[in-house]
């Protein structure tokens, strides 16, 4: 990687009160790379997601956005910034008021000041893009977990983002819908989008990511290709945890 | 031009109306008990029979509530105070007081409590049914405990309006808490006793109303 | 005396013709003077209230305490005892207001009180994702306020607001107390001189047809409103 990665987190820690929930995180992410981070729940994963577009204040620590760092920005710029990064959370939060079109045009308009024609035809390209054109004017109700999660991905895409974010995208959904939003973040992934996946889907990461992060009690405890992580982890904490998914899984 | 706390907080004036505002509260207080009291019981038993699937019973009951519901009860409170003597019904100003707000309040309890009983799944009402219960002991031990659980806060409001309601009965002068007051500053010319009979009322009602907002919060979350 | 007898007694005491021909004028011209306090009083009050769940929702401290002791105060207050010290106290300072603007200000505050915690309530029932979708997606707080907050903070409440604006509305009658020419006070002050109890059975006709309609409305609303987010 000879150019400044997309992401980088630098040394990055957070407490809630007294409770330390990340320590001394370093973590790359370089352009157009899918880094996918796994570990037990409470491991602070999706704390250190959040951290990267401030829905986390960071206690001390950096992250830079293609060379600019987010952590000591001020206030009023915060807005812009986050448009740089896509945010997809593990609860979908459509906003079950407007249409799924609406849905995708309301922080165009309200944040990148578009226009509504360009808006919406934006929307629409983006929700061609999941394959949910014909849902644009469907209200979120009316679609399933799968679908509303990938018009979730389509509302962050719209505002061309730098780095996607996914904070367990398929936790929430019934098995037989989780296929349609991976099959998404591997067309992404194609594209060259970069992205940092939180989540439990094991045999995708194994299939997709270009590194895997582990993660345990706030710290990272190793990272590498899948196939290192997955065939032949260095750590005791990697192994078990390794151990208890594929024999949950197996379990199934 | 006398000043503000000469005219709203005069403590001398204050304390010679004290005793009759005691006396005003003091009805105040009866009224509260005979149509809260009352209210409780007729609002569930109209409840009961609005949500009777016997249309006989429920659409006039149902056009009652909404009679009641479209009426102001100060309207109401005159008709029955002013209006009933000319049909030869007499009434002492307590009773008149007392059932003009009955009726307009069993039509607001009864709506809190339909709105609780519909709340309550129909799966209830099978497992009763399912396990040999009679129809009032359905009611009794299994519907109207959950119902009125679910709509305690709304029982809770209404009884605060209540409470607020009595002071209408000032204007047929029924001697309560707000009539006492008004006496005292028409003879005093002086605002303090009607001051100090919102302090009384807020002294009863605040923590009512603080308990209704904790109440309505947490169910929302 | 026979039932034949006795009904057309009772018609002539609460229907007589006479009485409801010659005070018909007066009382439609009350039922406007009440229309149109109600309707300042709605717009007013649900205006003030929406503008004050927002000042809350900023979170800053003094604003908070300032605006929960209004909503607590005007919420346990009979609004009659407002509108007494109001009416009689405030002339001892010089302040002199008419009987409808005292009406206006104290019931539009009341309904102000009122909606202030309807639409709070909705904004804290409100799934905190919903606050980070807005902000993720880049819009400022504001914006995320406006567009996706309150809307669904308002929809969450139009019941209760529908109800609350009815039974504030309805207490324009306590303007008889205070010379206010609405319906209830033009109808008692005729019942009192034509001696006859027809024109209080004109003033329940006269709030019927206001506010029946509305109670109607009200029910229709609330079934249509009664989805889940």
């Amino acid at each position: 990687m000879a150019q400044t990665p997309m992401l980088e987190i630098t040394a990055l820690e957070k407490r809630f009160g007294t409770v330390e929930v990340l320590r001394s995180i370093n973590l790359k992410v370089g352009r157009g790379e899918l880094v996918f981070v796994i570990g037990p729940s409470g491991s602070g994963k999706s704390t250190m997601l959040r951290c990267c577009n401030r829905l986390e204040e960071p206690t001390s620590g950096s992250i830079f956005i293609d060379g600019r760092n987010i952590v000591n920005c001020p206030a009023a710029e915060l807005n812009r910034l986050r448009l740089q990064t896509g945010m997809v959370f593990q609860g979908f939060h459509l906003y079950p008021h407007m249409s799924v079109v609406r849905n995708v045009m309301l922080a165009q308009i309200k944040a990148l000041k578009r226009n509504k024609v360009t808006a919406r035809t934006r929307a629409m390209d983006m929700l061609d893009r999941v394959g949910l054109a014909h849902k644009a004017d469907a209200m979120p109700s009316e679609l399933s977990g799968g679908q509303q999660q990938r018009v979730a991905i389509a509302r962050a895409l719209a505002l061309n983002p730098k780095v996607m974010l996914f904070d367990e995208p398929t936790s929430a959904l019934d098995p037989e819908l989780v296929g349609s939003v991976l099959k998404v973040m591997k067309d992404l992934r194609a594209e060259g989008m970069t992205m940092l996946v939180v989540s439990h889907e094991m045999a995708f990461a194994r299939e997709a990511a270009d590194r895997v992060v582990f993660m345990d009690g706030g710290v990272v405890v190793e990272q590498g290709p899948p196939e290192a992580i997955f065939g032949n982890p260095q750590h005791d904490r990697t192994r078990a945890f390794l151990s208890r998914v594929s024999h949950h899984a197996g379990a199934e | 031009m006398p000043g503000i706390m000469e005219m709203f907080f005069n403590l001398d004036i204050m304390a010679q109306a004290w005793p009759l505002l005691l006396q005003g509260l003091w009805m105040t207080l009866r009224l509260c008990a005979v149509v809260i009291g009352l209210g409780l019981v007729g609002g569930l038993l109209l409840a009961l029979a609005a949500t009777s699937p016997r249309r006989w019973l429920s659409w006039p009951v149902m056009a009652l509530i909404d009679l009641m519901r479209a009426l102001p009860p100060l309207v109401l409170l005159i008709f029955v105070y002013s209006g009933m003597p000319f049909a030869g019904v007499e009434m002492s100003p307590f009773m008149a007081v007392a059932v003009a707000f009955l009726l307009n309040n069993s039509a607001y309890y009864a709506e809190v409590y339909r709105a609780g009983l519909q709340s309550v799944p129909a799966g209830q009402w099978e497992a009763a049914r399912a396990t040999g219960l009679s129809k009032g002991q359905m009611l009794g031990h299994v519907v109207i405990p959950q119902a009125v659980r679910n709509v305690l806060p709304d029982l809770l409001s209404n009884t605060i309006e209540v409470v607020k309601l009595t002071s209408l009965a000032s204007v047929v002068s029924l001697s309560e808490l707000l009539y006492q007051a008004n006496m005292a500053r028409s003879v005093t010319y002086n605002s303090s006793p009607l001051v100090m009979a919102a302090a009384v009322y807020l002294v009863l009602l605040w923590p009512m109303v603080r308990l209704v907002s904790r109440y309505q919060r947490k169910l929302a979350l | 005396m026979n039932a034949p007898a006795g009904f057309q007694r009772f018609v002539e005491v609460f229907f007589d013709g006479a009485i409801i021909d010659r005070y018909l004028p007066d009382l439609l011209s009350a039922m406007v003077t009440t229309l149109w306090l109600g309707a300042i009083i709605i717009v007013t009050g649900v205006a003030v209230g929406l503008v004050l769940a927002c000042l809350r929702s900023l979170q800053v401290w003094w604003l908070t305490v300032s605006i929960v002791m209004f909503a607590d105060i005007l919420r346990a207050l009979p609004p009659l005892v407002l509108i007494l010290i109001f009416y009689f106290g405030l002339p001892g300072l010089g302040v002199m207001m008419s009987g409808p603007l005292v009406l206006f200000i104290v019931l539009a505050a009341v309904l102000a009180a009122f909606c202030e915690e309807i639409f709070w309530a909705g904004l804290t029932a409100l799934p905190r994702g919903q606050w980070e979708a807005g902000r993720a997606t880049g819009m400022s707080f504001a914006q995320t306020l406006i567009s996706v907050a309150l809307p669904q903070a308002v929809r969450m409440g139009v019941p209760s607001l529908v109800n609350r604006s009815l039974a504030i509305t309805k207490m324009t009658a306590l303007g008889s107390v205070i010379g206010v020419k609405e319906v209830l006070a033009v109808s008692s002050s005729a019942q009192a001189m034509s001696g006859s109890a027809t024109p209080l059975t004109m003033a329940a006709a006269a709030y019927l047809a206001i506010f029946l309609p509305a109670v109607i409305f009200a029910r229709w609303l609330e079934r249509r409103f009664s989805w889940k987010v």
